[in-house]
């Protein structure tokens, strides 16, 4: 890990975090780190815990144990809506769009928590697919119109940090590269985002850094470059 | 229709829709109450009682009238249903539906006893305020205005419900709070406070049906355990899934017995009784609920 900047500020830094679910032990021990601005991939196999990881960031499990700081503010034992209102933003696996409500209501719907998170327009330019379904219902969206929506409502609230689970996954190569574009605009605004991905050739053209994550535990990090230096390694622990 | 003189079909529709009006406001605060605390919230005749018993008691005791006990009763009767909330039902929302239901129908034999102890079984008459006494001559029936206004304060009360929860930022959180919790709480909003205030306000709703009701029904310490089968036949027959869906059945159910009464006196209190088992039979997830409930 020669080249990551140790000196940044850290915006997440998680050490030996156990997580389960009732008797199932999950997470075995993480440590892994964020710096302030970086884009950082979590690559594993499917079942390797890289979705536990998010949702125990978020308080969403219940048995967690361990540490996660997030800009010095411990983050284990904290409910799910105060670690939002810290400036968090979290876009689910299964995108989780209310069906209830409609496409606008759903993006309006996560209450804004800081100062500084992105207008409507800004929204609008990123994924402009959004502006012509306002009215609609959500669940009469396509995958990838779910998607933008997801990613696009946790922009408004002010979250500096956003935790993306699989945001290409199962998605059209065009609206992959669509969701690509959007990320790297992010990117250079400044977000802090920790990435779930399956695609290592999508995840190497954002992330400043991949961790690998196998049977509950991080047990490598790579550099985007050396990563393409030596494809091998990287073959072996997502088995490819 | 069946013989049945036109101004007297009219007439008994009318008291159908007062009977369906009380129906609707009970039945909506339970589908409210269902939505966002997954629990059958049994209580809510109880909760009625106290209303209609509460107005009863500012009168007696309090000289205070009709329209304070309109304001009053229902705040009131929020606070004693905030207290059950925050002290009761918080630990069971991981549960299985039947813990809420054995709670809450285990609260409310406690709230009818306490009160059936006070002050009997009988009923304590209500008068009618002096506002809204007399009626209009509609050609086709006789309307008391009371009745009237039964109907308009009810039909007002669930249609403010209704903008509140599909038309505002804070329905928009209550539907994402019933759909998934969870997630609503990973967005940061304050799904635990929002359940304190569904239930606060479901409760409100009874407490106002109940003030409504003491003019027509007398105030009892059984008026809940009258009202709250039919209530709960509605629910059945309409489906837990929407507000809109509880309001609707509230009002068919009450015109479906007023229609009987015409037609089979009889069978008054037990069609929507069979209803309820033609619907469990042919739709078991209600006329507007969903599959998954
Ligand atoms: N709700 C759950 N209950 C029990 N076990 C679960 C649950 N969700 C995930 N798991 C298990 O936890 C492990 C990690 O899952 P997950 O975090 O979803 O992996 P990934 O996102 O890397 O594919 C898997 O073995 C999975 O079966
Ligand atoms: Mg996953």
């Amino acid at each position: 890990m020669s080249d990551r900047d140790q000196s940044a500020d850290r915006c997440l830094t998680v050490t030996n975090l156990h997580a389960h679910y009732g008797d199932s032990h999950v997470l075995h021990g993480i440590d892994f780190f964020v710096n302030d601005g970086e884009v950082v991939s979590l690559l594993g196999r499917n079942g390797a815990g890289k979705t536990t990881m998010l949702k125990s960031i978020m308080g969403l499990i219940g048995g967690r144990t361990g540490s996660i700081l997030f800009k010095g503010t411990e983050l284990v034992g904290r409910e799910p809506e105060d670690t939002a209102r810290l400036g968090i933003g979290y876009c689910p696996d299964d995108r989780g769009i209310f069906a209830s409500l409609s496409v606008a209501e759903n993006l309006l719907l996560p209450p804004v928590v800081k100062s500084g998170g992105m207008e409507l327009e800004e929204i609008y330019n990123l994924f402009p697919n959004i502006k012509e379904r306002l009215s609609a219902s959500g669940n009469k969206l396509s995958g990838g119109e779910q998607q933008m929506l997801a990613i696009g409502r946790i922009l408004r609230t002010g979250a500096r940090l956003l935790l993306l689970d699989e945001p290409t996954e199962g998605l059209a190569p065009r609206i992959v590269k669509q969701i690509g574009r959007a990320l790297r605009t992010l990117k250079t605004r400044g977000f802090t985002i920790l990435l779930i991905e399956q695609n290592f050739k999508f995840a190497s053209t954002i992330s400043d850094w991949h961790y690998l994550v196998e049977n509950g535990k991080v047990v490598d990090g790579i550099s985007s470059d050396n990563a393409l230096k030596d494809p091998i390694k990287l073959q072996r622990y997502l088995g490819i | 229709m069946f013989g049945i003189p036109l101004p007297i079909l009219l007439g008994q529709l009318m008291l159908g829709l007062i009977n369906g009006a009380f129906y609707a406001t009970m039945s909506l605060g339970l589908a409210l109450i269902f939505g966002v605390l997954n629990i059958i919230n049994f209580a809510h005749g109880a909760l009625y009682m106290m209303g209609g018993f509460f107005a009863w008691i500012l009168l007696q005791y309090f000289g205070l009238g009709y329209w304070y006990a309109l304001i009053l009763v229902p705040i009131i009767v929020g606070i004693i249903g905030l207290v059950i909330e925050r002290l009761l039902l918080r630990h069971l929302y991981n549960l299985d539906h039947v813990y809420g239901l054995l709670l809450t129908f285990a609260l409310s034999l406690v709230i009818e006893g306490v009160f059936r102890q006070n002050f009997g079984v009988s009923g304590q008459p209500y008068d009618i305020p002096t506002a809204l006494r007399g009626g209009f001559d509609l050609g086709f029936m006789f309307l008391p205005t009371y009745r009237a206004w039964v109907l308009a304060a009810s039909v007002g009360i669930c249609l403010f419900t209704w903008v509140v929860v599909e038309w505002t930022r804070l329905g928009s959180y209550l539907r994402a709070a019933t759909e998934n919790p969870a997630l609503a709480r990973a967005f940061g909003i304050r799904v635990p406070s929002l359940i304190t205030m569904t239930y606060v306000g479901g409760v409100m709703l009874a407490a106002f049906a109940g003030v409504l009701a003491a003019p027509i029904y007398q105030v009892s310490s059984i008026m809940g355990s009258n009202i709250i089968p039919v209530v709960f036949a509605v629910v059945v027959i309409g489906g837990l899934g929407s507000i809109f869906g509880a309001v609707a059945t509230g009002f068919l159910v009450g015109l479906l017995e007023g229609l009987t009464k015409l037609i089979y006196p009889p069978a008054t209190n037990t069609a929507v009784f069979i209803l309820m088992v033609v619907i469990l039979l042919l739709r078991p997830q209600g006329l507007f609920g969903k599959r998954n409930y």
